[in-house]
């Protein structure tokens, strides 16, 4: 119904302005007298929907000068080592190509290796390990392959491991402050800056990967330990700086990790300044560390409670049985018709209670054989 | 199994521990109930054998629910009791803190008040009390020459072995008791309410269940070995 409306007004509203003055006096009388008029201007009535654009009254694109045609015209690549000639669409403007290299032939960087002589290699290079041919061999591998060395270990025909091979490299930084007229003019070269630590750098891949393979188990367990080493000496903080005790903390005041360590001897066990082979711990030892861990840890409170105790101790225990084992532990308790928790808990009573459950759990890996 | 005796005056294995039992004992008031005031109920800790704990504990503080006036309530000298009426159950943390020379740290207890007898249909008597009782003790594991002095003969401290060689100073006194109020429990009107809490039950059943659990493994080790065995002869007959 109102679609003449919307048609009809833009179109009056292009050619002159004569007519736009004509066009609000109409609107009045348009409006129906049945519904009101912001109901009308809802239907899109009287106002128009968007402000129209008077095409001619944009602003046209100066007419240039030139003249613009594309041509389909031969191109060489400076990249390239050999003279492949291919075809491309050009951009020809008043019938002169554009000139200048090919544009993408500036993304081809390379790495500047060093290249020694001969004479060089005699003077400084030669080493036991390596035959000049290998190190020719590696040289040449480098610049291929731009210092990539896993690609180059991959590659190089004797087996040589990556750490080698860098390290073999890096005496090209020897040549370098060799030829240098001084020392201070070639400080600068990132080779001279950053010598490279073979030994350092093993041990570092070797640990990174040890940290990347480690288990679910071994990683709750590591973040447990430190959790709990942070938890001590954050408390221990807090017990030097409180000068008497306002707030009860019963538990988990005492020693940094560091002390815990020295209890356990020569078990292994994490600590958060040395990074062991962790994953590789038999799960009997892990037992009678985590044991003798509480032990430690329970003797370095002042206080605490013969329940708590035995709590720990039962958890350490029970450390690497799945819940549904401790279950079976628990299960086996009644129905041997002894307390889960010791009704009596006294030194000797807790001692038993805890002998029982350790031979309950062998009783049941037994079992499972 | 050495101990030092050095200058921090603090001993190595040797571990004083103290048995307490504490919970409440609570009173139904029958025709004097109220809405709000049902119950009359003491909370405590005593030693386990009702000696007098103020040996070692200076004071005790309870915790009560939030709807009680006051609810930190401090108890300055034994016996470490606090008695209130009321309708409702709920936890009440319990921190002990002790003398000086036996620790600087206090400790934490946690009872849920009971005063509603456990089995429902068990109708409530202004004569019978509910009572109920958890039995702990509080361990130091290291404790300084002065407290083991101090304590060394008192019925409610339990001392291990002394190591052999090692001379403990001579006791201090203990003071006259008939000055002070006394702080043991043994004739604390709630006393005939008290639970016994003994060992012995606990230790037989425990041993019982070892012998049972050591039989099964016994067996079950024959059988593996035997099996073993067998599989052992079976593959040194097909071998060629």
């Amino acid at each position: 119904m109102d679609a003449k409306d919307i048609l009809g007004i833009p179109k009056t509203q292009l050619p002159t302005t004569q007519e736009k003055k004509s066009r609000p006096q109409k609107e009045p009388q348009r409006k129906p007298d049945g519904i009101s008029r912001e109901v009308y201007a809802l239907t899109g009535g009287l106002a128009p929907l968007m402000p129209s654009i008077d095409v001619s009254q944009l602003k046209k694109r100066p007419p240039s000068d030139e003249k613009i045609t594309w041509q389909w015209l031969p191109f060489t690549n400076s990249a390239r080592k050999d003279n492949l000639q291919l075809y491309h669409w050009v951009r020809v403007v008043n019938g002169v190509p554009p000139t200048g290299d090919y544009s993408f032939a500036k993304y081809n960087k390379s790495v500047d290796v060093v290249k020694y002589t001969d004479e060089e290699y005699e003077k400084y290079l030669t080493d036991p390990m390596w035959t000049k041919e290998e190190t020719d061999q590696l040289f040449e591998l480098c610049e291929r392959f731009d210092l990539r060395f896993i690609v180059i270990a991959d590659r190089f025909p004797s087996s040589r491991t990556v750490e080698e091979l860098k390290d073999r490299y890096y005496v090209s930084r020897a040549i370098l402050i060799a030829r240098a007229p001084s020392p201070t003019d070639v400080s600068g070269h990132p080779l001279v800056k950053d010598p490279y630590n073979v030994s350092q750098e093993v041990e570092r891949k070797r640990a990174l990967s040890m940290v990347l393979s480690q288990t679910k188990h071994q990683e709750r367990k590591d973040a447990e330990v430190l959790a709990e080493a942070k938890r001590i000496t954050d408390s221990r903080m807090a017990s030097r700086a409180a000068e008497e005790p306002e707030m009860p903390v019963a538990s988990h005041v005492g020693s940094e990790s560091a002390d815990r360590a020295v209890v356990l001897g020569d078990t292994v066990s994490p600590s958060s300044n040395i990074q062991l082979p962790s994953a590789t711990v038999v799960p009997s030892t892990s037992i009678i560390a985590d044991s003798a861990s509480t032990l430690a840890s329970l003797r370095m409170l002042r206080v605490y409670l013969r329940t708590y105790a035995l709590e720990q101790m039962v958890q350490a225990a029970s450390s690497s049985a799945g819940l549904r084992t401790i279950k079976r532990v628990e299960q086996a308790l009644q129905e041997l018709g002894v307390n889960l928790k010791p009704k009596v808990p006294t030194k000797a009573v807790c001692a038993e209670h805890l002998e029982l459950r350790k031979e309950i759990l062998t009783l049941l890996n037994l079992q499972k054989q | 199994m050495a101990f030092v005796q050095n200058l921090n005056k603090k001993l190595k294995d040797v571990e004083i521990s103290i048995p307490i039992v504490y919970g409440n004992v609570a009173f139904w008031l029958g025709k004097k109930a109220s809405e709000y005031q049902s119950h009359k109920w003491t909370v405590y800790v005593r030693g386990a054998t009702n000696e007098d704990l103020g040996v070692v504990i200076k004071r005790a503080v309870f915790q009560l629910h939030s709807s009680f006036n006051n609810p930190t309530r401090a108890v300055e000298s034994p016996p470490f009791e606090l008695s209130e009426s009321g309708w409702g159950e709920f936890e009440i943390a319990i921190t002990l803190y002790f003398h000086a020379d036996v620790c600087d740290k206090p400790l934490n207890l946690y009872h849920h008040l009971k005063l509603y007898p456990e089995d429902e249909s068990g109708s409530m008597s202004t004569k019978k009390p509910v009572v109920v009782e958890s039995y702990d003790e509080i361990v130091f594991p290291e404790p300084s020459d002065s407290f083991l002095a101090r304590v060394q003969n008192h019925p409610a401290v339990t001392l291990p072995r002394l190591p052999v060689g090692f001379t403990l100073p001579p006791p201090v006194p203990i003071e006259d008791t008939s000055k002070r109020k006394r702080g043991d429990t043994k004739d604390h009107p709630l006393a005939q309410w008290f639970m016994n809490f003994s060992e012995a039950d606990e230790l037989l059943q425990l041993a019982a269940a070892r012998q049972q659990v050591q039989a099964h493994i016994a067996k079950l080790k024959r059988q593996i070995s035997l099996i073993d065995g067998q599989q052992q002869q079976l593959r040194s007959t097909s071998d060629p």
